[in-house]
């Protein structure tokens, strides 16, 4: 038995001289490929000087664009977060059997093609798609449910694509706790709802933020799925962008790729401040 | 100020803690996994306030006892009660135990202190008095200035005292401790057994320690249940082990001692290969049997002239210098090994290896216990 404290603590690997040198093909391939055409297109963002800014800044449009590419990705998430929470905690109480089946199931969409499957729920949510023809069918409905082409559809199609990124970070952190501090939690006097609230909720934390800004992140740079699925209300920034590119305006999608990049951090940034405030908190 | 919360607790205004040491009686409790038996029938009976242990090597049990009093497993037959309610079903959250984990199970997201006022919290205590008992907790073991460390950075002994903190500090009737010492070094844990029964006593809970290192059960205990293959063996104070253990587990798993294989013959003679006593197991039903020895009892001499009580003829196969005393490996001619501890007052020239002595004993000193 060691301490917890020295339980999980690699040789630092400046033991080995030159060690960094092994992280070098990775950053050569980020330098070249990201880091490079990042600043080539900061430098084609400012083509007209910051004029490009000031119009993308100050476009309703525009505007109403990002807000519902935040809010789409947000919605995204929370509603992955809801459902997948749930998910990794039956995982990790289940049997080896059950556990690997449910794995299974979760990373199913990842063996499938995105634009296959976006195809597939354009088949099952349009209006003679497969659910409203059932509903209809049987007479529960008269109309069609307006299903595709609204933010319903598109919340269907990304939480599918973007629930195993929320499922296995969480999935893996609830795997690293001790059984023996849930043990503690109970024979302290804690009830099976509150040893979740105050001890297993806060433990599996990290898998939580790392979930949700895994599909947080990706959510907000969505293009085929809002495009295939969603109606002109939904269109996100991914979508204009690659409007701005087909019509040669490249400073603009220029300096729409850098404000979302901005606006990413930005949020990021004040995110991780007010985790790591309320994590000193509770301490 | 005194704070009324738990049932058990009956407040403090003295600024220490203080639990009122509850009954604890095991009838006929067993449990098995499968096929494998862990723990046949067991009964044991603890007054208010004693310090028992439950020793034994590993797998023989005692940690499966200590978990259905802890309420983690429930037993397939038998009895727990607490202060005489029958707890035997009782979810564990609501038995109001105390327990120190091996490896302090210490929430790491929590500060010392807020990891010690969490059973207060789990108890309704608002958060002020909670927060107030939990310090007193703390200067209990003395950590008060570490308070609002997280357990990650305190040393393995510092988060003992946290757990032990964190177990005491809702005053429970009864306190469980699975080997909480268990991974700490060597002289860390010598101090820490006594400030585990410093702060036992103090707040005067029952005391169920369990562990599989012999030097710390006789130290700490009251009185000490032996386990062996899912039963206890024995159950007595440390000296009565010692002095009189009733089988031969129990005697070569508390102390050294020497097994010497004999014979009672019908009147009580115990008569082994190159040795006997007349009438010491007069109270004996005649067969084979064992006679133990503790090493302290054994005397060496050059030759048999003036022993008044038992003797073997022997070689020296060992001799070891251990300061206070010299410590003899003697062999029989019957191939049998005897222990023996003679004060170095009392050697001053030690006999060489393969000096061909006399092992001698009291015939009282010799245990005969029967196969």
């Amino acid at each position: 038995m060691t301490s917890p404290a020295s339980a999980v603590r690699r040789a630092p690997l400046r033991a080995v001289s030159g060690g960094w040198l092994l992280a070098l093909p990775a950053l050569v391939f980020l330098a070249v490929l990201f880091l490079w055409p990042l600043l080539k297109m900061g430098q084609e963002s400012l083509t007209d000087g910051f004029s490009t800014y000031s119009d993308v800044l100050s476009s309703t449009v525009y505007r109403r664009v990002f807000w519902t590419t935040a809010a789409t990705a947000g919605l995204v998430t929370s509603i992955c977060l809801l459902i997948g929470f749930p998910y990794a905690y039956v995982m990790y109480r289940s049997s080896r059997t059950t556990r690997t089946l449910l794995l299974a199931v979760v990373l199913l969409p990842f063996w499938s093609s995105l634009l296959v499957r976006s195809f597939a729920w354009i088949a099952l949510l349009q209006d003679s798609g497969l659910i409203n023809q059932t509903l209809t069918g049987v007479g529960i409905l008269d109309e069609p449910l307006p299903l595709i082409r609204t933010q319903l559809g598109v919340l269907v199609g990304m939480v599918h694509i973007m629930l195993p990124y929320m499922v296995l970070p969480l999935f893996a952190t609830m795997l690293r706790i001790d059984d023996r501090l849930l043990l503690a939690a109970t024979s302290l006097g804690a009830s099976p709802w509150r040893r979740f609230v105050r001890v297993f909720a806060p433990l599996s934390a990290a898998g939580i933020f790392a979930g949700a800004l895994l599909v947080f992140t990706i959510s907000l740079g969505f293009y085929i799925t809002p495009a295939l699925l969603g109606g002109p209300r939904q269109t996100m920034i991914g979508e204009v962008i690659a409007d701005e590119v087909q019509q040669f305006a490249l400073p603009t999608a220029s300096a729409l790729g850098m404000v979302l990049l901005a606006g990413t951090m930005i949020l990021l940034g004040i995110v991780v401040t007010a985790l790591s405030r309320a994590k000193e908190r509770t301490a | 100020m005194t704070t009324t919360t738990t049932n058990a607790g009956n407040g403090t205004t003295s600024g220490q803690l203080h639990a009122k040491g509850a009954e604890l009686r095991l009838q006929g409790v067993r449990k098995s996994f499968g096929d494998s038996v862990a723990v046949h029938g067991v009964d044991l009976d603890l007054r208010p306030g004693e310090f028992l242990t439950m020793l034994g090597p590993s797998g023989s049990g005692k940690t499966t006892t200590l978990n259905m009093i802890a309420g983690f497993l429930e037993p397939d037959s038998g009895v727990v009660t607490l202060s005489g309610k029958d707890i035997t079903h009782t979810p564990p959250h609501k038995r109001d135990i105390g327990m120190v984990f091996q490896n302090y199970a210490l929430f790491p997201h929590l500060s010392a202190l807020k990891n010690v006022m969490f059973p207060l919290q789990m108890r309704g205590v608002d958060k002020k008095s909670a927060r107030r008992r939990a310090e007193l907790a703390l200067e209990m073991v003395e950590l008060s200035h570490l308070a609002k460390r997280l357990p990650k950075q305190l040393s393995g002994g510092q988060q003992q005292r946290v757990a032990l903190a964190r177990a005491f500090v809702f005053e429970p009737g009864l306190l469980l401790m699975d080997e909480p010492l268990g991974a700490l070094d060597k002289r860390l844990r010598e101090t820490m057994q006594v400030e585990i029964m410093r702060v036992c006593r103090e707040v005067g809970s029952t005391v169920v320690y369990v562990t599989h290192d012999q030097d710390e059960a006789l130290t700490m205990s009251d009185r000490i249940a032996v386990y062996n293959h899912g039963y206890v063996e024995q159950l007595d104070t440390a000296e009565g082990l010692y002095e009189r253990p009733t089988t031969t587990f129990v005697a070569g798993f508390i102390g050294d001692s020497s097994m010497l294989s004999c014979q009672v013959r019908p009147g009580g003679d115990v008569v082994g290969s190159g040795w006997h006593t007349a009438a010491s197991a007069r109270d004996m039903e005649p067969g084979k049997a064992t006679l133990v020895l503790r090493p302290e009892s054994v005397t060496v001499r050059a030759d048999g002239t003036g022993v008044g009580g038992c003797s073997v003829q022997a070689t020296v196969s060992d001799v070891f210098y251990l300061g206070s005393h010299v410590k003899y490996l003697l062999r029989t001619e019957a191939g049998e090994t005897v222990q023996a501890h003679v004060p170095r007052s009392e050697a001053p020239t030690p006999f060489a290896r393969g000096a061909s002595v006399v092992a001698a004993w009291k015939p009282e000193a010799g245990i005969v216990l029967a196969e």
